[in-house]
């Protein structure tokens, strides 16, 4: 329990009007775990004071951007502060000639793409997450959020140049260090960045991330093709391989995710399909046109039954509704399970296959989409309670069955990215980080030595 | 232990014959590229993991530091010993373990020479993105170490962007697997902090590598001016424009000169500076891509432009360029160079002061490096037997690092801390951010043994922490 003088200190750190406490904190709960108080920090000093007092309390800290990822990470082990990072929003330094933008982590990535297309010719940061409207820059970096178009740019670990976090480690200089910097080469000290990204906010608190930009394409489509059997898509994907094409995404889906997609988006298409893929180009307009003709060929030689091309208004509008079925799933159905089965592409195939068949069995729908390229699948179960009280066991079998499958040499991983906190109990929701796992220990242990960041949340219950 | 005695425990893991431990042949082992010059007490040629696991406890249990070492041709001191101990010689495990193109990943061992790889991935169809300078010579455990770039990382990206798993020997001498062919990989990415570590975190014997499709069509300029002004404004005009080439390198007069005695590319002797620019992609396009990057040189006062016209021209342009730095040994027995890096828009006032720099120290200063990201090359000529010069090169090379930070730059873009950037870190973060980095030295090093007095300074406040924390 938050004692008085601990509330006293926070009142006295952060000022009166920026804790939030009473029901209201309800809405911030995770996994089950209602905070005492929420904490709403005006500025980096208020960030620093927090980490600080709950160092010296040993205070369960959860750093909040716009909540879309709560669901991720086992559960907590306790939660006493919540800690809402929105009001760091600010864009502090945006260099069009040298390609890089520096902003603050509550900055919704929304708002970044915004202010990048508006300067001058506009530019783009490469990042297309789901539900990357409202998903924050340190949201999208404490879980490695990526989409689509990871195909072609990478992740965040490649595109982030420079960042500054706060670690409860450091309390006794004050808590914010500094890595990398403003230019786009830079071995000068170690590439933190890569160890902060990804790690769900358990070695610090992160404030602010220079990141690379680029600037727009020429020009851009996407080609969606129905086709009838499920293999079809991946045959696609080795003829892609085999030729010149360079996509920036290449993406599958099945006829759930197909239906998601024609409501609120309008591109329906007119015949029955078994599977489905969305091919994008980004370019100068030339290769664009090629690549458009190439594909459409490609698919044809593939059995496609029917070819859609999508440009402006159209597709964004699609990528846009791509974006959004998690979400949407999870605020539907609040006992809905979310996988993401990650393997060499070589046995993405087989994978897919896997899945198909399990959930066949267990007869359970599931809303499937697959970075083609990437070696990625994500499959979304929605559940009602009742359903899933019936299914538990079998869910948390195919889990461990799937795990199996993939293995654990070449860094293959089988995640459960959301689920009710009644299946977490039963299944570890990252699996095993093998040999590492010492390493990792030990690294949580430098940098939050009373482990008061995220508790429990992360792999091997980190 | 007796120095016969430890010879003999190194043998008995690599092998009689293949450690060397007698002065002159130490001697050999005393120096890298850099200026940096220490003695180990011996090297162990190992030609397996099983073998650098064993030399690593054995360190341990002496108490002694080690080193990996792959070719030696690190630029900042990185791979000569500060205080002895074990030099464990990689480059005898150089196989290239797997080409797998359905997955497009190669895993090689740490001793394969980076253009020994490309030169296998190419008849294939695949190319390894970066492409350092030394590529004939240094090996892809160095890349590592270093997070090498190269004249393509501009548009791929560097090491860091290319290496998705290895096999590491830990400084206590376990063995463990990191990533590997499959991407996201749970947990903290410990493959992405060891990139660029300089050989003080473990050692990597597997190295799991993405391969790319080599592009449709490439196209190479060589572009001559009369101004390095005009060269550096042409850069920044090419990027402000929208256009990201595949390479964008620049050279002044002073390295034409050596490269062109060197190599007879066609360099031309009376210009001022020339730019290599390649684009590369499908060839839909490309013509009037081409076109635009002509119109930006001749805003910029292009003299003159050369197409390369034949695979075997481009591949001289690159000959060329990628000897700079050994034909400037024409010039003078010994160089300096520094690696500070920019923000592009900050070059041509960065290599205005260089200039500067140089006329006030009397020393010649060549330009040759990677202009599309800033990545500048100063080339300290001299001769470090003559220990005036020395001197001066070192307060001039300072005073270079404290212009590249004042611009919101950086003291190294490629070639690493080492020793001889050490003091240097200080320029760029203070003690909170270095002791974050020792956090992670920590971790995997606790003993500080794997390549200690690199990287990171304030070792002296580290112990005393340490000590304190009892």
């Amino acid at each position: 329990m938050l004692d008085r003088k601990t509330r006293r200190l926070l009142r006295h750190a952060l000022g009166e009007d920026n804790i939030m406490e009473g029901v209201q904190v309800k809405h911030y709960a995770v996994d089950g775990f209602q905070p005492q108080v929420v904490l709403i920090p005006r500025t980096r000093d208020h960030v620093e004071r927090i980490v600080v007092l709950a160092h010296e309390e040993q205070l369960a800290v959860v750093p909040w951007g716009a909540g879309t990822q709560m669901g991720l990470g086992n559960p907590p082990r306790r939660v006493d502060l919540v800690v809402c990072l929105h009001h760091l929003n600010r864009i502090t330094n945006l260099d069009p000639e040298n390609m890089t933008i520096t902003a603050d982590a509550g900055i919704r990535l929304a708002m970044i793409q915004e202010s990048l297309s508006r300067h001058g010719q506009g530019f783009l940061l490469p990042l297309d997450p789901p539900c990357g409207e409202s998903m924050t820059l340190g949201g999208a970096l404490s879980t490695n959020a990526s989409g689509p178009c990871r195909l072609r740019y990478g992740t965040l670990r490649d595109m982030v140049v420079g960042i500054e976090v706060i670690i409860p480690g450091e309390v006794e200089h004050g808590g914010q260090t500094r890595a990398g910097g403003r230019t786009v080469k830079n071995v000068s000290g170690y590439d933190m960045g890569k160890l902060y990204i990804g790690s769900l906010g358990t070695l610090g608190i992160i404030t602010e991330a220079t990141c690379r930009i680029l600037p727009p394409p020429e020009d851009r489509a996407t080609v969606v093709g129905a086709f009838s059997g499920s293999e079809d898509p991946w045959r696609l994907v080795e003829a892609l391989q085999e030729s010149q094409l360079l996509p920036s995404c290449i993406e599958f889906y099945n006829r759930e995710t197909a239906s998601f997609l024609t409501t609120n988006s309008n591109v329906g298409f007119n015949s029955e399909g078994g599977a489905w893929a969305a091919v994008g180009f980004e370019g100068i307009s030339e290769a664009v046109s090629r690549q458009i003709e190439d594909i459409e060929r490609l698919a044809r030689s593939d059995g496609v039954k029917e070819i859609q091309l999508l440009r402006g208004p159209r597709e964004k509008a699609f990528w846009q509704r791509y974006g959004q079925i998690g979400f949407e799933i999870r605020k539907r159905n609040p006992w809905s399970i979310g996988l993401k089965v990650a393997v060499p592409l070589s046995a993405a195939q087989g994978m897919s296959k896997s899945i198909d068949d399990k959930l066949l069995r267990m007869d359970v729908a599931a809303y499937q989409l697959s970075r083609g390229g990437s070696g990625i699948s994500y499959a979304h179960m929605p559940l009602s309670e009742k359903l899933y009280r019936e299914k538990e066991k079998s869910l948390a079998d195919m889990v461990e069955a799937l795990r199996e499958e993939a293995g654990d040499s070449d860094g293959a991983s089988v995640v459960v990215e959301y689920a009710p906190p009644a299946f977490k109990e039963k299944v570890d929701v990252w699996g095993g980080v093998g040999g590492m796992l010492p390493i990792m220990e030990r690294l949580k242990k430098e940098f939050d030595p009373q482990a008061i960041l995220n508790p429990g949340r992360y792999v091997g219950g980190i | 232990m007796g120095k016969s005695q430890l010879v003999r425990k190194i043998e008995s893991i690599v092998g009689k014959g293949n450690v060397l431990h007698r002065h002159t042949d130490l001697l050999v082992y005393e120096y890298d590229a850099s200026l940096h010059r220490g003695l180990p007490d011996a090297v162990a040629f190992a030609t397996s993991t099983d073998q650098v696991s064993q030399l690593v406890k054995l360190a341990n249990s002496l108490g002694m530091p080690f080193l990996p070492r792959g070719s030696g041709t690190n630029l900042s001191g990185g791979t000569v010993p500060s205080h002895g101990g074990i030099v464990i010689e990689l480059s005898r495990m150089n196989r290239i373990l797997e080409i797998d193109e359905k997955n497009q990943r190669a895993v090689v061992e740490p001793g394969v020479y980076n253009l020994t790889l490309q030169n296998a991935l190419a008849p294939l169809g695949y190319f390894y993105a970066p492409d350092p300078a030394s590529q004939r010579v240094s090996t892809i455990g160095g890349n590592v170490g270093e997070n090498s770039g190269g004249p393509l990382c501009l548009k791929y990206g560097v090491t860091t962007n290319h290496v998705l798993g290895m096999e590491v020997v830990l400084p206590d001498g376990a063995v463990v697997k990191m990533g590997g062919k499959a991407l996201d990989q749970p947990g903290y990415d410990l493959t992405g902090v060891f990139v660029g570590s300089e050989g003080t975190l473990g050692i990597a014997t597997k190295i799991t590598v993405r391969i790319m499709r080599s592009p449709d069509a490439v196209k190479t300029f060589l572009a001559i001016y009369d101004s390095v002004e005009d060269a550096g404004q042409t850069v920044s005009d090419i990027i402000a424009q929208g256009i990201i080439p595949a390479a964008l390198e620049m050279m002044d007069r002073l390295v034409i000169k050596a490269v062109e005695e060197s190599v007879h590319a066609g360099y031309p002797l009376d210009a001022e500076a020339v730019l290599i620019i390649e684009l590369d992609g499908l060839k839909d396009g490309m013509d009037r891509l081409a076109e635009r990057v002509i119109e930006i040189c001749k805003r910029n006062r292009v003299r003159n432009m050369e197409v390369a016209a034949s695979e075997a021209q481009r591949e001289k342009l690159w000959t060329g360029r990628r000897g700079a730095f050994g034909a400037v040994g024409r010039l003078y027995p010994s160089y300096l160079v520094n690696d500070g890096t920019v923000p592009r828009a900050q070059l041509p006032r960065v290599l205005k002061k260089v200039a500067e720099i140089g006329r006030k120290y009397n020393l010649p200063i060549g330009n040759v490096f990677h202009a599309g990201d800033g990545n500048l090359h100063p080339l300290i000529l001299f001769d470090e037997r003559d220990k005036q010069q020395l001197k001066l090169v070192s307060k001039a090379s300072d005073e270079i690092l404290q212009a590249c930070v004042d611009v919101g730059g950086t003291i190294s873009g490629e070639h690493g801390i080492g020793t001889e950037k050490l003091q240097a870190m200080w320029l760029l973060f203070g003690w909170k951010d270095l002791k974050a980095m020792w956090m992670v030295k920590r971790t995997f090093d606790p003993g500080n043994l794997c390549n200690p007095h690199k990287v990171l300074p304030g070792i002296e406040t580290v112990e005393v922490s340490a000590a304190h924390a009892g």
